[in-house]
């Protein structure tokens, strides 16, 4: 049995319900009480040996039969030894209540946040206990319950905030108005406009040209200083995780590419490892390399988009313009493999879709070669403009020890010193095959996020110049009938094929009963995904656990302090892409 | 009588087709921004309306005449009405002083005027930088009137930028007048003929001896880019802050009231940094006034070379659109308060000096 | 006493067509606003008349007080200003007031940058 297992089975007996090390897939996760959980985290996180510094994820699952319906799942890693444990706690379903982990790891404010609002699980001890994703005075339920049905009740004919498009606008008539409310926001004797606060509240979004999408912030502020900033999420929650629970795991995919749809590739990418690691198969090794370069020219893509949106939103338009160059080329050559350029689906459960053609390859390495030149001219026009620098220097700083604890992944924790990357971690792809470096920073703020992005993009071109040179021939999609479909040609000639097509793809394949967590490294971060397999075709429940989620939740720390201008940087800082975040 | 009318009627064709000139230069410079700027970022700007979009301006014009004028409820309905005059009107006048063309007296039917400047006024920098600070009046109350935060954000920074660039501004322009010895900006272009160093250097202030203004200009010109809201420091409006700042709540023709004073003024203040610096009409070297010895249309030559350094600096302005990020509100105001004003002060003292120890050189 | 009237009007005369100027680019302004009032549409209604807050309701009157910091920042200008102003006169006549000008404005720039770095020193130049 593994170390961490027998630690906690001998320090805590009779909390521990059961520990499991699935072989398979390599997870390690122990089933608690529900009252145990508080002090069985506290050691995970404290004790030295086990070091469970990292949040990773809180999720939910509904089991309704059962006798405790609801469980609570933890996911957490210790960087120090590369591990990840699950966690998981039964509620009952008279009260679903259980302790807040909030207070150990405060990234868990967000995460348990979000339990609460889909699941209707109650954290004691939570400081600000509400919902998240929908809207405040949402109370027609938790939609993740097994009860709430996928399609939704029916009700959005009745939100009256919903133009109806057969009525005419009304007519704005003055006089229609009562004497008192009309002057309702001039300065009057009103007792609120004389109750001398001095701090302004600014809403800033959902509609406002740098929060990247559908953000919301309520700042307060004190002349221009921010002196409390609440993230409101949720605008664009279109509940992919419950459509999921009505999908067959193929028809999932789709849905992936709606996450992050500035680099879609890394989500298909993300999904169907995590489906592959539920199933146990294999890829061919052609089909790995592949996916290697698609997902590293997709971070370039998804880099080149973060750096021309925070050089605009801190006035740097050209750099914007330019990187839309560069990511034209891009997309181009997407195109030509898969015959989009936003919503891909190329990736498949078991490889990829189509081979390379000779001219994509032509095409890359066309592309690589230019590309370093096109970094230094990014290079001239901001690494060393004195405004740049002075813009992003010491602004946004989050301390390493900080930086864990709430979570953060991807660039922004590498900002702060912490040399955490899926990539090296736990290496998948084609990544342990050629040779890269982690870019590290020093002080944690926006200047070295932006540094560690730009020098991202050169290992990636590495990466990927270093896979053309070793791409390997062979198929390009694993040979595994039970999950694979036979090949389109071969359909349309052969009558076995058909039925097993149509087979495949009216009942969907079925995954052994179990679960797991597998994490892959987007541009934005870490994107996990945690599938519950009941042996159907359909995912029991599945969760995303999305970088750009976990990384508002730091928001509010991070931008204590600064100025209003600062708040658009330390969005732009995070990469945030509010499809992924909202889900 | 007649003369008075015709003097009447002579000054009213001056001001419109000065009116007209600056109208039509914002126009052209509303495209050429544009275009500049896309060649600058490899693509080719507006290309839709007429050919390579030279009309584009023209749409952008009519449609925002024809647009809804929207007056938000809550705000103060006079001064929100007023502002956006307040902030047009000085730009326009402002012109009224600069010298466009070489210092000649014409007579028609008897009676004598000056084709190329409105009114030759002996304190025209003076009324210049008065006008410029009854205009941040406009941008201030736009900002305050519209009862909006995002406006009253932008009109508070507006104010106090505004304020403090003015005083370098003010500051930088001392050391011409040293040089000059009169505010009048007909004179102050005279006393900048002529060449020195063999006649290789043009006598115009920001090269001239006894000691050469030309810190003064870049502390003028960057205090001027500061004084209209242009990149870097436009932080009144920063879109990607405070959505567009203190005309947030505008649309329609007041709207394109402040795009006009923002131009105007970009105008203003190029043709101001010509005149004070660099000569205002006159050609860098004699043998470059290609009038050749046709001395009647010396004035052809003279407007050439005023409309090439305006354009000179007008382009300035879109090039450093295109190259550098905004500075956040805290680095502008230590920016314009502890760089610029010690420099300027420093170039008063050190102007004064040596204008002193090497007189009329 | 004639001399002096005529030398009068001559010196207003140059303000006349400023004068002239300020009324047409007035004129230019009210006719294109009131033009464009004629032909423009008006379709009022009370989501579009709301001031602008990012698509939410505005939650707080936006008249409300607002830092000192702005009126230090004016506060300096004023006193700056007024200074440099008495710097033009002097400048303009430079040439006829000789060493004595000189010292006695080097006096005057020296005051000016005593209040000057009093100001900086005690942080008003500071935005924080």
């Amino acid at each position: 049995m593994h170390r961490v297992l027998e630690t906690l089975q001998s320090k805590f007996p009779s909390t521990m319900v059961s520990v499991r090390e699935d072989q398979m897939r390599g997870d390690l996760s122990v089933q608690v009480s529900a009252e145990g959980l508080s002090e069985v985290a506290k050691f995970l996180h404290d004790d030295p040996a086990l070091a469970f510094d990292h949040i990773t994820d809180i999720c939910s699952a509904d089991y309704p039969d059962d006798l405790e319906r609801f469980e609570v799942i933890y996911h957490f890693l210790s960087l120090p030894t590369g591990t990840r444990i699950r966690v998981k706690a039964r509620v009952p379903e008279e009260n679903p209540s259980i302790a807040s982990v909030s207070h150990i790891w405060k990234g868990a404010n967000f995460l348990e946040r979000e339990v609460f609002d889909l699941m209707g699980i109650r954290f004691e001890g939570h400081p600000d206990l509400r919902r998240i994703l929908l809207p405040e005075d949402f109370d027609e339920g938790y939609p993740l319950r097994k009860d709430f049905p996928a399609e939704g009740k029916g009700w959005r004919s009745n939100f009256d905030f919903l133009p109806k498009l057969d009525e005419p606008v009304s007519a704005w008539n003055e006089a229609d108005i009562p004497e008192d409310q009309r002057h309702v926001f001039m300065a009057g004797d009103s007792p609120e406009s004389s109750k001398r606060t001095t701090e302004l509240l600014l809403n800033m979004g959902p509609q406002h040209p740098a929060t990247h999408g559908v953000l919301r912030v309520v700042l307060e502020l004190d002349g221009e200083r921010v002196v409390k900033a609440t993230p409101d999420l949720g605008y664009l929650h279109r509940g992919v995780e419950k459509l999921a629970e009505g999908l067959t795991y193929m028809q999932i995919l789709p849905h992936t590419d709606r996450l992050d749809y500035v680099c879609a590739m890394t989500n298909n990418y993300a999904y169907v490892r995590a489906v592959e690691k539920l199933i146990g198969m294999t890829v061919p090794e052609r089909a790995e390399y592949i996916r290697t370069i698609v997902a590293e020219m997709q971070r370039i893509l998804g880099h080149l988009f973060w750096l021309g949106t925070q050089a605009l939103d801190i006035g740097a338009m050209t750099v914007f313009f330019w990187t839309f160059r560069e990511r034209e080329v891009l997309l181009d050559l997407f195109e030509k493999l898969c015959g989009a350029r936003l919503t891909y689906n190329y990736y498949r459960i078991g490889g990829v879709d189509s081979d390379f053609t000779p001219e994509i390859i032509e095409g890359l390495k066309g592309f690589l070669k230019s590309f370093p030149q096109h970094i230094h001219e990014y290079d001239v026009l901001l690494q060393r403009n004195r405004i740049w620098v002075a813009r992003t220097k010491g602004v946004a700083v989050i301390s390493g020890e900080d930086a864990i604890n709430f979570g953060l992944t991807g660039p922004v924790l590498r900002g702060s010193g912490v040399a955490y990357d899926v990539r090296k971690l736990e290496p998948y792809g084609a990544y342990d095959k050629v040779d890269w470096e982690v870019p590290i920073g020093k002080d944690g703020d926006t200047y070295d996020r932006y540094w560690i992005r730009i020098e991202e993009m050169h290992q990636s071109a590495r990466i990927i110049q270093q896979c053309l040179d070793q791409l390997p021939d062979g198929p390009v999609i694993a040979d595994n009938p039970q999950v694979v479909p036979p090949p389109k040609p071969q359909v349309m000639r052969d009558m076995e094929s058909l039925i097993h097509h149509f087979i495949l793809f009216t009942h969907g394949f079925k995954p052994p009963k179990g679960e797991t967590y597998c994490a892959t490294e987007v541009p934005k971060g870490e994107l996990g995904f945690f599938l519950i397999s009941d042996g159907g075709p359909r995912p029991y429940r599945m969760k995303i656990r999305s970088p750009s989620f976990v990384h508002m939740g730091a928001f509010d720390h991070m931008a204590r302090g600064y100025l209003i201008a600062d708040i658009v940087t330390i969005f732009g800082s995070y990469d945030i892409v509010m499809g992924e975040c909202d889900r | 009588m007649f003369e008075t009318s015709l003097r009447l009627a002579l000054t009213l064709t001056q001001i419109g087709v000065v009116m007209g000139i600056v109208l039509l230069t914002v126009a052209i410079l509303t495209l050429l921004e544009r275009k500049v700027l896309a060649w600058m970022q490899d693509r080719m700007g507006p290309m839709e309306v007429g050919p390579y979009g030279i009309l584009q301006p023209v749409a952008d014009g009519l449609k925002l005449f024809f647009k809804e004028d929207i007056i938000p409820a809550g705000a103060n309905k006079l001064l929100f009405s007023l502002a956006p005059i307040l902030s047009l009107v000085p730009a326009l006048i402002g012109f009224a002083v600069i010298p466009f063309g070489p210092n000649i007296s014409v007579e028609f039917f008897g009676v004598e005027f000056k084709p190329f400047v409105i009114s030759d006024i002996n304190i025209g920098i003076l009324y210049i930088l008065a006008f410029a600070s009854i205009g941040a009046y406009g941008v201030i109350l736009a900002g305050w009137s519209s009862n909006s935060k995002y406006s009253l954000l932008g009109g508070l920074r507006a104010a106090a930028q505004l304020i403090s660039y003015e005083l370098n501004v003010a500051l930088s322009i001392v050391g011409v007048l040293l040089l000059a010895g009169t505010l009048s900006m007909v004179k102050i272009v005279e006393a900048q003929g002529g060449n020195w160093f063999f006649g290789i250097i043009p006598n115009w202030f920001a090269f001239a001896l006894p000691f050469p203004q030309f810190v003064a200009f870049v502390v003028f010109y960057l205090a001027s880019v500061a004084e209209t809201n242009r990149l870097p420091f436009d932080l009144p409006e920063a879109e990607s802050e405070l959505v567009a700042g203190f005309f947030t709540e505008y649309s329609g023709m007041r709207f394109a009231f402040f795009f006009l004073a923002e131009y105007a003024n970009m105008i203003l203040v190029s043709c101001v940094a010509a005149v004070l610096f660099f000569g205002g009409w006159q050609a860098p070297w004699p043998f470059l006034q290609f009038h050749g010895s046709l001395e009647h249309l010396a004035w052809l030559s003279g407007i050439f070379w005023f409309t090439i350094k305006v354009y000179f600096f007008l382009f300035m302005f879109f090039w450093i659109r295109a190259t550098l990020p905004r500075l956040r509100y805290d680095q502008l105001m230590r920016f314009g308060w502890k760089v610029l004003l010690p420099i300027a002060l420093g170039n008063v003292v050190v102007t004064s000096i040596m204008a002193y120890i090497f007189p009329n050189s | 006493m004639e001399s002096g009237s005529e030398l009068l009007l001559g010196y207003l005369s140059g303000y006349f067509p400023i004068l002239i100027f300020i009324f047409l680019a007035l004129a230019f302004g009210l006719v294109t606003l009131a033009l464009s009032y004629l032909v423009q549409p008006k379709y009022p209604e009370s989501e579009k008349l709301s001031t602008y807050e990012c698509g939410s309701e505005p939650f707080s009157d936006s008249r409300m007080p607002f830092p000192v910091r702005y009126y230090v920042i004016a506060m300096l200008f004023v006193i700056f200003d007024i200074e440099i102003i008495f710097l033009y006169p002097w400048a303009v006549t430079f040439d006829q007031l000789g060493l004595i000008g000189l010292v006695e404005m080097m006096i005057f720039i020296g005051l000016f940058v005593v209040a000057y770095v009093y100001a900086w020193r005690k942080g008003a130049l500071e935005w924080d």
